[in-house]
């Protein structure tokens, strides 16, 4: 059994406590034994381990090598869950702390996963033929370069104009993989866009392809390269 | 068994009392080691307040509670909480 105040697995002592000196020593002992930990909620660390126990995590765990992406992927997840809890307050909170120790490109990782594209990312990458490493490279350098390969729509943007300058960074960067994602009262400029990049795609008789993928609230747009003899 | 023990609900006086006898102190809203230093969430490279703070073991790690520290912990110890 358990001694009191303490917990095994998944109950933990909860209240206001008012332990003795001997009894706080006690605590200490079974520290420095390593058998005890002082943690302030559950909440907190099963929101975090319930990201780690996902199949998305363990796709991302598979072809993410470098630690710092492997954290922003995990902790992407998290922003999705509290985002779909509206816990506004905390979400907000660990953006900012998001920033504060990875800046905006950082905070660009996570909302990525957040969204879900690096799983629309990866899954369109593993319908080619690549392997492991191959994966695992490409999906790292796309995440360093996140804001050259990517573009997140909004219901303020004009789709002409985004047309043409989606289509002026491809031309200029030539990405392997460029998206565009919309979402909510975006998904109409979403729309638009990957009409008018369609016809400018062909036009130009650029060497990308077009797939869109709409859900229900978001649109995906991936803009692939082709090899040059296709074109 | 690893257990767990919330000290959320704990006093200033009981999160004092082990806070000394880890070897650090406290000004009652930050956390100091034995020489005097802040100490800071090596994760998120933010100073840890009495108030939220979590004690683990191994080399006594003290980290701020929130989710982006604990991650970052989990990476580093995968099965350590």
């Amino acid at each position: 059994m358990p001694s009191e105040g303490i917990i095994d697995g998944a109950d933990i002592a909860k209240g206001s406590l008012e332990y003795g000196e001997e009894k706080i020593k006690d605590f200490i002992k079974q520290f420095q034994d390593g058998n005890l930990r002082f943690i302030q909620d559950k909440e907190t660390i099963d929101l975090v381990k319930e990201q780690r126990k996902s199949n998305e995590y363990a796709l991302y765990k598979k072809y993410i090598k470098k630690p710092e992406l492997a954290i922003l992927a995990q902790i992407g997840l998290t922003l999705r869950k509290l985002d779909e809890q509206n816990r506004t307050i905390e979400l907000q909170g660990l953006r900012n702390k998001i920033r504060h120790k990875y800046d905006h490109a950082g905070l660009r990782i996570a909302e990525f996963v957040q969204a879900h594209l690096l799983t629309e990312l990866m899954t369109n990458l593993l319908k080619k033929e690549v392997s492991q490493s191959e994966l695992s490279l490409q999906v790292e350098v796309f995440l360093n370069n996140l804001d050259r390969n990517s573009c997140f729509l909004q219901n303020t943007h004009t789709a002409e104009k985004k047309a043409e300058e989606i289509i002026a960074r491809i031309q200029s960067q030539q990405p392997d993989i460029f998206i565009v994602f919309s979402r909510k009262s975006a998904v109409p400029i979403g729309k638009e866009v990957a009409h008018l990049l369609k016809r400018k795609i062909k036009e130009k008789e650029l060497n990308f392809e077009l797939e869109c993928k709409e859900e229900k609230t978001s649109m995906v747009i991936f803009i692939k390269k082709l090899p040059f003899d296709i074109v | 068994m690893l257990q767990s023990i919330s000290i959320k609900e704990w006093g200033l006086k009981e999160k004092k009392i082990l806070l000394r006898e880890l070897g650090f102190t406290t000004d009652s809203t930050f956390i100091f080691t034995g020489d005097g230093k802040k100490v800071i969430d090596k994760y998120i490279d933010i100073p840890v307040e009495i108030n939220n703070m979590l004690i683990l073991p191994g080399s006594t790690i003290i980290i701020d509670n929130n989710p982006l520290s604990i991650a970052s912990f989990l990476e580093e110890y995968p099965n350590a909480l």
